[in-house]
């Protein structure tokens, strides 16, 4: 998946990825039908849904990992992926796993790793093993690894479910720092609604395929989770999600 | 059980357990005084030289038949004498040399094949079936064909062995490439790798234990493979000292052509595995959790 930097999507400047009439089905299972949608540049857009709604669906048309049965999934910007598993190579050290896939010789290419481990505070880990690191480390060499396409746009799937808590926290933080920084945009797909309302500008929730909610969160960064317009989100996305807490 | 017997369990249990303390103990002390390949090899050589011990005595002390049971004095006189005759050298030479050839063609082929089946499902429909009807055929039932096809030079003896570790090698490549992460292949389409990368750099690297395990195999089954392709009008090699050996009924000579194969055979194992140890090091870096 490269860049797409490209015509399909017309030439409007804030747009970075653009779903339309989108169809996938698998087998006579329809996972979304005709849905129509548009990510801006620079925002990070939370998608919520259960397991089975099709969040994953959508962050993998984009990724051009799966092929629409209907309509279009385009990017208008450079984007790269990080998964809910690091998907490290184990048989590349770790500099060399941030740079996969990049043309250049061996010791640009390691300077480039090392700064971008820098940033996330890896770079004394950059000739290890990645068998030898923890699943925060291997988590954020996987975040390196994504920045260094230097993406516009990055599709994040769950990135941060399988860490720990107090890991979650610290990546989390490290990656809005990094789009500070960087200023990509990023879909991210997550069934964490406080995760979604932290780091959202954006929160849809997808339910059977449609979008059931479209908030925006303005708040400035660090949110607090806990500001009213928090609160009441929550309320509402608990209910979509088909939570009903009072009856447990 | 008894009520003693129980009681007699119940006594013991202490001790036993003290035992296995003092075994685990000893297993330690043992790696931290000669390091971890020290104990290996001492510890593996324990039961070899055990053996080779018991005999020795047996035919020393205990009244064994030497001469139909030989004896490890008579095995070494005799490989002494074949060595500084030059004998040993002459045919093992040959001998190795084909196993060598044989198992380098044969993995080669073996490899590639299980390679390319394992990642191109075209080329899997096109080989497969070719592959696993030749499987089924015990290639040393062939050994005659090639004699008369190709003579009783040495290629009909690489060929026997080259065609004879080719299924196995093919099947285990073949399954350690189907069962390469699929994460990682989408991974690697991801960022852009092209097949050649994705072969080279996710997909055989993923597949090197099996392929290394495959790779012992051969080498081991090249050895029995030799003894069946010299076994037949051999004019050189350990099949051809064999031979003689068994028609002048020399149960010492033949006994030491097979220690000679087990240890060998041995050699060559040890090779693949340092082989794998060298070209594999992040096998070596992982972190339990």
């Amino acid at each position: 998946m490269t860049l797409v930097e490209s015509s399909p999507v017309r030439a409007e400047n804030k747009v970075a990825a653009r779903l339309a009439r989108l169809v996938k089905r698998y087998g006579d299972r329809t996972i979304l039908d005709g849905l129509d949608l548009e990510l801006e540049r620079g925002q990070v857009v939370a998608l919520l849904g259960k397991s089975g709604s099709g969040k994953t669906t959508i962050l993998r048309l984009l990724a051009g990992l799966e092929q629409p049965t209907a309509g279009t999934a385009e990017l208008a910007v450079s984007t790269s992926i990080v998964f809910q598993e690091h998907r490290l190579l184990p048989n590349k050290k770790v500099w060399e796993n941030v740079v996969i896939g990049l043309p250049g010789s061996r010791s640009a290419l390691r300077e480039k790793a090392r700064n971008l481990l820098r940033e996330v505070g890896l770079e004394a880990h950059i000739d290890k093993w990645p068998g030898l690191l923890s699943g925060g480390e291997a988590q954020r060499v996987a975040v390196a690894r994504a920045l260094s396409r230097e993406p516009g746009f990055l599709l994040l799937d769950e990135p941060f479910a399988a860490l720990d808590a107090l890991t979650r926290l610290e990546v989390q933080a490290l990656t809005m720092r990094l789009k500070d920084q960087h200023g990509f945009g990023a879909l991210l797909v997550t069934h964490d609604i406080d995760e979604a309302l932290a780091l959202g500008d954006r929160v849809l929730v997808l339910r059977e395929g449609e979008i059931v909610l479209d908030a925006r969160r303005d708040a400035p960064f660090p949110r607090r989770r806990s500001d009213a317009r928090a609160l009441e989100l929550r309320g509402q996305l608990l209910t979509l999600l088909g939570v009903d807490l009072a009856n447990y | 059980m008894t009520t003693a017997t129980l009681e007699a369990e119940r006594e013991a249990a202490p001790e036993l357990a003290a035992r296995a303390s003092r075994i685990t103990r000893f297993g330690g002390a043992l790696g931290r005084s000669v390091g971890p390949l020290g104990s290996r090899i001492l510890l593996g050589s324990l039961i070899p030289v055990g053996l080779f011990a018991w005999w020795w005595w047996q035919a020393e002390h205990g009244g064994l038949d030497t001469r139909i049971y030989a004896s490890p004095r008579l095995l070494f006189d005799l490989f002494v004498d074949l060595w500084q005759a030059g004998i040993l050298q002459e045919h093992g030479l040959v001998s190795l040399q084909r196993v060598l050839v044989g198992f380098g063609v044969g993995s080669a082929i073996a490899v590639f094949l299980g390679v390319i089946c394992g990642y191109f499902r075209l080329l899997e429909k096109l080989f497969d079936p070719a592959i696993q009807i030749f499987r089924a055929t015990p290639t040393v039932a062939l050994l005659p064909m090639f004699l008369i096809w190709f003579g009783f030079g040495e290629f009909s003896k690489i060929l026997l062995i080259v065609l004879g570790i080719i299924p196995r090698t093919y099947v285990i490549t073949y399954t350690g490439i189907v069962n390469v992460d699929k994460k990682l292949l989408e991974l690697a389409k991801v960022y852009n790798l092209s097949k050649f990368q994705t072969i080279t750099q996710v997909v055989i690297p993923s597949a090197a234990p099996f392929i290394f395990n495959a790779l012992r195999l051969a080498s081991v089954s090249s050895f029995l493979l030799l003894i069946f392709a010299e076994s037949i009008n051999p004019k050189v090699g350990f099949g051809y000292l064999a031979q003689q050996a068994l028609f002048n009924i020399r149960v010492d000579y033949i006994l030491l052509i097979a220690l000679i194969y087990g240890v060998l055979g041995l050699a060559v194992d040890t090779l693949v595995r340092l082989i794998e140890k060298v070209m594999t090091p992040w096998n070596g870096a992982k972190a339990v959790r």
